[in-house]
Formats: C-alpha cells, sequence, structure tokens
C-alpha cells in the first residue's frame, strides 16, 4: 500500500504511514460512510443532503480510527521525570515501553499500543513509588540522627 | 474503588498541590547547603553519580535566574527541559475548536535510541573523574 500523502511504501494491514504519520485507512472509511450516508439520506429524501453529509463526515474523522494517536498516552514525560528525579533504572524501564508504544502506533498496532502503554505506567509507578519510600525512610533515618544529637548533649 | 476514581478525577488538582509547596522550598532552600533534601539514593549506595543527580540544585539555581550554575549542575535535565514542558502540555489535552493546542507527538524509534543512549553514555561518562568529563557531574 502507498501512502496517499507522501508516496512511502507501507504494508498492506498498516493503518499509519511509517514515512509521514499520516492515516493510511482514513480515506478508505470516509469514502465508505460517506456511500452509506447518501444512500441513507436519499431514500429519506433529507433536505440540505450536502450540509449533512459534510458535517457527518467531519464527525467521523475524530472519532472512527480506534488507532487515533491521541488516545494512547506513553508516559514519556512521567518516565523521564521518574529516571532524573528518583534515579533509578526502573525509570529507563519505563522509557523503553514508552518508545514500544510509540513503534506499535506506527505500524498500527493499536492494541498491542495500549498494552505497552499499561506497562509504561506500572513502571513509572513503581519507579515513583520506590522513590517515595526511600525518601521517607531518609528523612525518618535524618530526624533520628538529629534527635540522637539532641539527647547527647 | 472509589478512592481511585477521585484519585483519576482529581488529576491535575494532585499534580499542582503537590508541585507548588515543592517548587517553593525548592526556592526558598538551597540543596547544596541545606540537609531538608534526600540525597541521591544511588548515589547514597554506590558513591557514583546517577544521569539525574545535581538536577534538585540545578532546579534550585533555574528558580534564582542562574541558568550558567544549572547547566554545570546537571547539564543533561535542563537541556530536557523545553522538550518536558511540551509534552506535560500535550498531556494536558488542551483543545482550541476542538482540536489539540499542543498535538501529541508519536516519535520515531531512532529519537527513542539517541535519547536513550545518551541518557547511559551521560551517566557513564560523568562518573570518569578525568578532565573533559568532570565538567559533567555537578560542579560549582
Amino acid at each position: 500500500m502507498f501512502c496517499p500523502n507522501c508516496g512511502g511504501e507501507n504494508p498492506d494491514n498498516s493503518t499509519f504511514c511509517s514515512k509521514c504519520g499520516k492515516s493510511l485507512t482514513n480515506q478508505y472509511t470516509d469514502e465508505k460512510l460517506n456511500d452509506t450516508a447518501n444512500t441513507n439520506y436519499q431514500n429519506n429524501n433529507y433536505p440540505n443532503n450536502n450540509y449533512q453529509n459534510n458535517n457527518y463526515q467531519n464527525n467521523n474523522q475524530n472519532t472512527s480510527i480506534p488507532g487515533a494517536n491521541e488516545n494512547v498516552p506513553n508516559y514519556l514525560v512521567f518516565s523521564i521525570l521518574v529516571t532524573i528525579l528518583c534515579c533509578l533504572p526502573l525509570g529507563i524501564a519505563a522509557i523503553v515501553f514508552s518508545s514500544q508504544v510509540d513503534g506499535k502506533l506506527r505500524s498500527g498496532d493499536y492494541y498491542g499500543a495500549l498494552d505497552s502503554s499499561k506497562k509504561a505506567k506500572t513502571f513509572c509507578i513503581i519507579s515513583l513509588i520506590s522513590g517515595i519510600v526511600v525518601g521517607i525512610i531518609y528523612i525518618i533515618l535524618f530526624s533520628l540522627g538529629m534527635l540522637g544529637s539532641v539527647l547527647n548533649q | 474503588m472509589n478512592f481511585k476514581k477521585a484519585l483519576k478525577k482529581h488529576k491535575l488538582l494532585i499534580i499542582i498541590a503537590a508541585v507548588i509547596p515543592a517548587a517553593i522550598i525548592l526556592y526558598l532552600f538551597n540543596p547544596s547547603t541545606s540537609k531538608i533534601f534526600p540525597p541521591c539514593p544511588f548515589k547514597f549506595l554506590t558513591g557514583y553519580y546517577c544521569p539525574g543527580c545535581g538536577s534538585l540544585r540545578a532546579l534550585h539555581q533555574l528558580f534564582h535566574g542562574n541558568l550558567i550554575a544549572a547547566l554545570k549542575l546537571n547539564s543533561f535535565m535542563v537541556l530536557c527541559i523545553p522538550l518536558m514542558i511540551y509534552l506535560i502540555l500535550s498531556e494536558m489535552k488542551i483543545k482550541i475548536k476542538g482540536r489539540r493546542l499542543f498535538p501529541r507527538i508519536v516519535f520515531s524509534q531512532s529519537f527513542y535510541t539517541i535519547f536513550l543512549t545518551i541518557i547511559i553514555l551521560y551517566w557513564i561518562l560523568r562518573n570518569i573523574p578525568i578532565p573533559p568529563f568532570i565538567y559533567l557531574a555537578p560542579h560549582l
């Protein structure tokens, strides 16, 4: 399949162009729905056919594609923050899973992307929690040390 | 379950409520002189710097407008800030006329490869105690 936007070659089952990232299924679904919409309107003798038709098509563009990039968070910020602030290798694992989210989105594997997205989130939360636990342990040890030095004097 | 729902509903509020006091504390106290901030657990356990070491001190310097001091403490983190601001804005999903103001970017695989390589190289290089590399470790 060739991308209608940039002309790059893609595997037949992909939903997004691997070169420019444009949706490859968009046009097809639009045409199809446009057809059914047309026949429906014709059957019902719907007035103002053109306007309704366009409206339908526009709405459809935002909702019909399950692989719409917008819906799958990659948690990249969260993983970078966790890597930098919690200093844990778990943050790097989270970045690796974020990369899988984007890779799978590019090849059109929506459910695979959702799966990696969940894994990235899990790793972020685990490293955030362990960072907080280490911080709390430090604060307890520090205040015990302070208490000890006060008592000694 | 209810707790989880409430957490999701007020996500933004909770984040703001956590970040603002932390930023004020970080503005008022310098992590390199005061002892109220916990040390990096990696540095504490192994004695080596991690890629994030110095980022609290760097943020403190940034809050006071010292960009150069911040770059000396943790250049990687400071250079990542513009990227992170965009990503945070993008995750907020601000919409104008139904379109996202900061669209979600699907990064290419090479972006991630380069990014991870930089983090790991930075991690290794800043621990080498020889002149060109000591400038990567936190210093003032």
